[in-house]
């Protein structure tokens, strides 16, 4: 019934669709595995990446790249500044039943942040018809946008970079120490606040840049960042919380689930068919996919 | 231009853990080279010590001098910059790393890669099993490996005080014997070692001095060559089981 270049459109698609769902799916396991935080507002991170890049676009006319690149200082900048003012001194004064707490916090910090962005730019939507004109073929006579595949192009670019400073670079080697053992990384004069302002901003950026190079696809609105920040949520349960490695083909699978359920089942049933997927996966193997640890409860 | 005084120089520490206060009123001083042992029950406190000293716990009063600095309530990230490593009982490693990247973060303070260079030779050199497993992951070690790794990740940063934790608990005979004259060599070499252990003969042997702690207050100390013909402490650390 599926002939094999449609079968090849939909692989396609769905793997296009996937690389932003590893991005995104990347900052949030990062940030859980090394400040073991659930982060429920890392959604408004891309939602910050997608107003910035609207701004600088259309109304300072900067050139796409440049566009997204300021998306990217953003979210940098809000994540550094919301680990120093919200997480850092919670940290410090409080960090019992740290998971709990910091799951409230990032509750409560999505509607700060949702609701900031409704007083300030209101509900309406913002977006770009595009950043780069025209559309690549692929074999089959299929169309993808110019955006839709630099957007892709992006996500993997990100995901490598970020690869590269966790395993080559001094501060990389250290949140990776902080992830596996944190009494191990202080006692080798690892400075544990500073390594986690780096990881908070490292992933902040990562979901803002998710935003931006989206932008066509999704135009920024106050809560642009639940759909986004429900689908990394996925993607993290699915392979196992804290498995940063697990989360990029993690992404492409559940990237490739719903494009094909959505060709077989139809729009409507999409979310159904991934979301029963998820479910009996998780009967069968609590961890998930790839997961081999259980969920820490405590920060020691 | 000063006279040397002793390296670590604990006073009255008081800490614990929450409301469990487990240190009373310790005072001890280690003086530069020497090895000193803490000898004491399990629960005695010797592993809350060390842990104070390290900055893992705060201290609930007292003050902890190293090397004419006052270093109690600092955080331990800073206290081992100042090049005091602890090597804990329960070692702490990296386990999803390789051996080489767990020694190479061990010199995580210090960013002259020529020194890290020979910190790295002198580990392997002191423990050649490792070097030969350097590739393999951390987590996939014997226990015996693990326990070199840990004392090799405690030396890269080139310490002047190394705080040892029960570093023979759960050897094989062989292996510890192996882990008491690698720290017979280390303080040889030179190096200032506060060593806790379960084993108190061995200890006693190898150690200058001794402080024997009981609930968590220091009620004897002395050298250990003494403290070895001692009444109270044949009776009570060597009267069984040892030899």
């Amino acid at each position: 019934m599926l002939g094999p270049t449609a079968l090849w459109d939909l692989f396609v698609t769905g793997i296009f669709r996937g690389g932003m769902y590893a991005l995104m799916a990347v900052g949030l396991s990062l940030v859980f595995g090394v400040m073991n935080i659930p982060h429920f507002a890392h959604g408004e991170f891309y939602m910050l990446g997608a107003y910035t890049a609207y701004f600088a676009f259309a109304v300072f006319h900067f050139p796409a790249f440049m566009a997204i690149l300021s998306a990217a200082s953003m979210g940098l900048l809000a994540g550094v500044l919301v680990e120093k003012l919200v997480f850092y001194p919670l940290r410090r004064r409080h960090p019992e039943e740290w998971v709990l707490n910091t799951f409230l916090v990032t509750v409560g910090l999505s509607f700060v942040m949702q609701n900031a962005a409704l007083a300030v730019w209101g509900g309406q939507y913002r977006g770009i018809t595009q950043y780069w004109q025209g559309a690549i073929q692929l074999g089959s006579g299929m169309h993808i946008s110019l955006d839709r595949a630099i957007s892709f192009i992006v996500a993997i670019f990100c995901i490598a970079v970020l690869w590269w400073f966790l395993d080559f670079t001094r501060t990389g080697k250290a949140i990776r120490a902080v992830a596996q053992d944190e009494t191990g990384a202080l006692l080798v004069g690892i400075d544990l606040d500073q390594i986690h302002t780096i990881t908070f901003g490292l992933s902040s950026l990562m979901a803002a840049i998710a935003g931006a190079s989206l932008l066509s696809l999704n135009p920024a609105y106050p809560s642009v960042g639940l759909a986004p920040l429900y689908k990394s949520w996925y993607v993290v349960v699915l392979v196992g919380l804290g498995n940063m490695a697990g989360a990029i083909p993690g992404g492409f699978l559940v990237g490739l689930l719903e494009t094909f359920s959505y060709y077989a089942f139809g729009s409507g049933w999409q979310d159904v068919i991934s979301l029963s997927i998820l479910i009996l996966i998780l009967l069968l193997k609590p961890a998930g996919l790839f997961g081999n640890r259980g969920i820490s409860l405590s920060k020691a | 231009m000063l006279k040397a005084g002793p390296l670590l120089t604990v006073t009255q520490l008081e800490s614990g853990y929450n409301h469990l206060q487990i240190l009373w009123d310790v005072s001890l001083k280690v003086l530069k080279g020497e090895m000193v042992a803490l000898l004491g029950r399990n629960g005695a406190g010797k592993t809350t010590t060390l842990r104070t000293i390290a900055g893992l716990l705060k201290p609930k009063a007292g003050q902890i001098d190293f090397m004419d600095h006052r270093i109690d309530g600092l955080p331990a990230h800073e206290i081992s910059r100042m090049r005091i490593s602890f090597v804990p009982e329960n070692l702490h490693l990296f386990p999803a790393m390789s051996v080489m990247e767990n020694l190479l973060l061990g010199a995580y303070g210090i960013r002259d890669p020529g020194r890290t260079k020979g910190s790295l030779a002198f580990v392997c050199d002191t423990f050649p099993a490792l070097a030969r497993r350097r590739k393999q992951l951390a987590g996939s070690l014997s226990g015996g490996e693990r326990r070199m790794l840990a004392l090799g990740r405690g030396l890269m940063s080139q310490p002047e005080l190394l705080l040892v934790d029960e570093p023979s608990l759960g050897l094989a005979p062989k292996m510890a014997t192996t882990v008491f004259d690698t720290l017979s060599k280390l303080k040889l070499a030179g190096l200032t070692i506060l060593l806790v252990e379960q084993n108190v003969h061995t200890t006693l042997q190898i150690s200058d001095r001794s402080y024997v702690l009981e609930q968590g207050r220091i009620v004897m100390e002395g050298r250990s060559k003494e403290l070895m013909k001692d009444d109270h402490v044949c009776k009570t650390y060597l009267g069984s089981g040892d030899d």
